[in-house]
């Protein structure tokens, strides 16, 4: 090696020890009165796919079109409760039949043309007639929406818009207690101009094969209501927001919103550390690191996601996966606390069932800790009926050994430590456990209810803000394709009796819900493991950045956001 | 060389068709189903309504109806559109290529400019450190992996130092293509893809001037009292980069597949990037389409390259 090679190495070794993380501390400012302008740097790990809120179904998308497009109602950042937005009031009948929404005076889109119920009508008329998306199971229990999709009327009946256009109101044909959190985003989520997307599909038509789904303004919105308008959109690498002058909340501070699509989170951490990103969302290994960085100020706070490990009772392989005691004696033979102190670094909470704390329906009253007990996870198996062998193994009363595959994506640090420590701790209660290892997609196409050639799977969940438990454990959702695929089905009853009313209140749908956690929680279908905590890591130029539990997606108070120079 | 190109243009059918049939086949039965990718996981999608987003996609119907359909759509160059964006392949990819295709040549260029002086070195110093050290770089820079010496890249000179961008294109809030900020952000990425060629053209050059050096021709013309950089640079390099030239086909070979590393790394927003983010959500006609498109291209290049070999030297027609 040349003497020049030499001295570049050693000078960039040095150089780079030397460096430190530490040294762009902003200048003091002397001016702390929130300033306008500026531009903002959110960091996203994918491209978004569209910006039309009726197609969209990944979270990139709805990531830039949420700062768009707006939705009625919002939660509360705090407690998750349905607040009002565009709307200034809503109220849902006594007998759950009727929603009613009162929208603000004064709402205009941002070519000054008025915002009205006649928007919140059409958007959901393009989600009922789109061939594509995903969001019709919003309106099931609306009234006319299944015929308008048949194309047998020309606008879904049960929708109606009055008081010059301030007032919609939703005819449903049965109860439904999540109505009020799930109606304000006329099922799309964002409510899109009528008078610009009119040109290109008219919802006044009975021919079916009409849709949105091809239109041109869905990668180009011309005309939006939120806090920020788009402006550009290059394919891959980012996205240019300009802030709203007519948004209804007043005007941001921020000039332009910039989302940058970056390979991966350990670019993003990167961009954070060199100040490129204005702020992000951070993986729990990065935390401790970022925190040392002068420059950053991190926040910590619960996500809408748990970790489990689901349990086939339905694998003839594996008969003793039927036995509640046995998926106890699993609850009981795992150290949860240990799995969150050494997997996601302390940043999350164990949980016992459905619901989690953060959820206005929380209520741990009663439930099962299953604190970490090896003697009593194998006094269990023993009442189970399983017998010691010479191996230290358990032997089913069948003679076979209690020997089964636990199975994770193989792409996911987390959940394949957290299936190391699962073999080690259950092999110690005298249960062997084989780990496979393979692509997600594999995983999930391999443990749907329809395939019983599994035992155990470590995976994770995002909820939804409504505590709901329909999508994940009601037994209709035990198909080839639904996400209850260990196929649970004793708490249908509680599920329906707080979906279905008559009685909607929070009160009485919070004390079925936590029965039906109670009943989740006894029988064990799946081993609950950690609700984890979002990490966010913002510029400490950020000013009156203040992320909360339910304030994902669109952040609370936004137009309050400014940038200290 | 009319017969001699009609031949390599009849020959490259079936080679297309396979190329066709296995993409099919490796996209459709990959495990599980496009159809969880675009619903993204929702819990509100009843099984009718997948049904009816499996026949809006038309993957309700019969393997071979779908291939035979598709088939017969890129016949008539109809490339189909993404499963997410509803916006025409081809147009997702045309929007990528540019950005490719530039860290691509800028880097093959970079990749010759390096590597074609040392392995002159390499050769005409026979057995010297320097030839040594040569091999010795060429051993390493072949050894260690293109991420590897990414990550370090961007760590050290970009996170730790400052001293170069961490990935992208431009600086945020700048957007030119001829311009110094664009040849800024482009250094990682270029000496990434560079790496390969300035560990493999020494080698590679080295071993074609030796065995040159030592031909009756290079005796003769040193006979003939021509000086000895003449006689290197006329006809002894002159003669072992001919081989090279058919390393220009490489070039649409990386563009097309082998950027996906660097793309990731430096989050250059380039073909590599959008196959990958395909391949991951199952979007089969942008994965399809980049893959044809690809071949196409890569079989065009060879069978110009195989004319121009023909035309240089007529004994290759007879092969």
């Amino acid at each position: 090696m040349s003497r020049f090679a030499v001295v570049f190495i050693t000078v960039v070794l040095v150089g780079a020890a030397c460096a430190s993380q530490t040294s762009q501390t902003p200048a003091p400012s002397v001016v702390d009165k929130p300033v306008a302008g500026g531009r903002i740097v959110d960091g996203f790990t994918s491209d978004i796919k569209t910006l039309q809120p009726v197609l969209s179904s990944d979270t990139a998308s709805s990531g830039v079109w949420g700062w768009i497009y707006l939705s009625l109602t919002r939660n509360d950042p705090d407690t998750g409760e349905v607040v009002g937005r565009l709307a200034e009031k809503y109220e849902l009948s006594a007998d759950g039949l009727t929603l009613t929404y009162t929208l603000r005076d004064n709402l205009v889109w941002s070519d000054g043309t008025a915002f009205t119920g006649e928007d919140y009508k059409y958007t959901a008329e393009a989600v009922m007639r789109s061939k594509k998306t995903i969001r019709k199971g919003t309106f099931d229990n609306v009234a006319g929406a299944k015929d308008y999709a048949d194309g047998k009327i020309d606008g879904i009946s049960g929708i109606q818009v009055g008081n010059n256009g301030k007032t919609i109101t939703i005819r449903f044909t049965k109860v439904f207690c999540p109505a009020v959190s799930q109606m304000g985003g006329a099922g799309a989520g964002g409510i899109i101009p009528k008078h610009m997307f009119s040109k290109y599909w008219d919802s006044k038509t009975t021919d079916t094969t009409k849709n949105i789904d091809d239109n041109t303004m869905n990668m180009e919105p011309a005309v939006s209501m939120g806090p920020f308008l788009f402006k550009e959109y290059k394919p891959g690498d980012h996205v240019t927001l300009v802030r709203n002058e007519k948004y209804y909340a007043g005007a941001p501070l921020i000039e332009e919103y910039y989302i940058k699509f970056y390979a991966d989170s350990t670019a993003i951490t990167n961009a954070l550390k060199v100040g490129e990103v204005s702020y992000s969302g951070v993986d729990p290994k990065d935390y401790e690191e970022l925190s040392k960085v002068d420059t950053l100020k991190g926040f910590r706070f619960p996500s809408f996601s748990n970790g489990y490990i689901g349990w086939n009772p339905n694998n003839p392989k594996a008969p003793w996966l039927a036995s509640k005691e046995v998926r106890q004696a699993l609850w009981y033979g795992l150290n949860v606390n240990q799995i969150i102190d050494k997997v996601i670094f302390g940043y999350g909470k164990p949980v016992f069932a459905n619901t989690l704390p953060t959820m206005w329906a929380y209520d741990d009253t009663g439930l099962n800790k299953y604190a970490y007990d090896q003697k009593k996870a194998k006094d269990l198996l023993e009442k189970a009926g399983a017998k010691m062998g010479s191996d230290g193994v358990y032997r089913w009363t069948d003679g076979q050994p209690i020997k089964m595959k636990i199975e994770t994506n193989s792409d996911s640090n987390t959940r394949t430590t957290i299936l190391q420590i699962a073999q080690e701790q259950y092999a110690q209660i005298g249960v062997k456990i084989d780990p496979l290892l393979e692509s997600f997609q594999a995983l999930t196409e391999r443990t749907r209810f329809s395939k019983p050639d599994w035992e155990g799977v470590i995976l994770g969940i995002a909820y939804g803000t409504d505590p709901d438990p329909y999508g994940v454990w009601h037994s209709s959702q035990a198909t080839s394709t639904g996400l209850n695929r260990v196929g649970w089905s004793k708490g249908d009853a509680l599920i329906t009796a707080q979906r279905d009313g008559p009685d909607c209140s929070q009160a009485a749908r919070k004390r079925v819900i936590a029965q039906h956690d109670k009943l989740l929680n006894d029988e064990a279908p799946w081993t609950f493991l950690y609700n984890s905590d979002n990490l966010v890591f913002s510029n400490k130029q950020m000013q009156n950045f203040d992320p909360r539990p339910f304030s994902s997606g669109s952040a609370w108070n936004i137009e309050k956001w400014w940038i200290k120079r | 060389m009319s017969r001699f190109i009609l031949r390599r243009l009849v020959q490259a059918v079936p080679t297309l068709f396979g190329i066709m049939l296995l993409t099919f086949l490796l996209t459709r039965l990959s495990p599980a189903d496009p159809v969880d990718f675009i619903i993204g996981g929702s819990t509100d999608v009843t099984a009718e309504q997948r049904e009816e987003i499996r026949e809006s996609y038309g993957l309700n119907r019969p393997l071979p109806v779908q291939f035979v359909d598709w088939a017969w759509d890129m016949m008539r160059l109809d490339f189909g559109k993404s499963f997410y964006s509803h916006r025409p392949a081809i147009q997702l990819i045309a929007e990528r290529i540019p950005n490719s295709l530039q860290l691509a040549v800028v880097g093959f260029v970079v990749a010759l400019t390096i590597g074609i002086p040392l392995g002159v070195v390499a050769a005409l110093a026979r057995g010297s450190p320097a030839d040594h050290g040569i091999r010795v770089l060429s051993v390493v820079l072949n050894a260690v992996p293109d991420f590897f010496l990414g990550l370090l890249f961007v760590l050290i000179l970009g996170v730790q130092l400052r001293w170069f961008p961490i990935g992208s294109m431009n600086t945020i809030g700048t957007d030119c293509t001829l311009c110094w900020d664009r040849a800024w952000h482009m250094v990682g990425p270029v000496l990434l893809y560079a790496n390969g060629g300035i560990a493999t053209y020494p080698r590679y050059l080295r071993t074609e001037m030796l065995e040159i050096l030592g031909q009756d021709f290079v005796r003769t013309a040193r006979s003939k009292g021509l000086r000895e950089r003449w006689v290197v640079l006329r006809h002894v390099l002159r003669n072992a980069l001919i081989p090279i030239v058919s390393l220009f086909g490489g070039i649409l070979t990386i563009v097309i597949g082998g950027s996906v590393v660097v793309e990731q790394i430096f989050t250059w927003p380039g073909l590599g990037r959008l196959l990958f983010e395909a391949a991951n959500n199952k979007d089969y006609p942008v994965v399809q389409a980049a893959v044809i498109i690809g071949s196409v291209l890569l079989l065009a290049s060879y069978i110009l390259r195989d004319i121009a070999y023909a035309w240089v030297d007529p004994r290759i027609k007879v092969r």
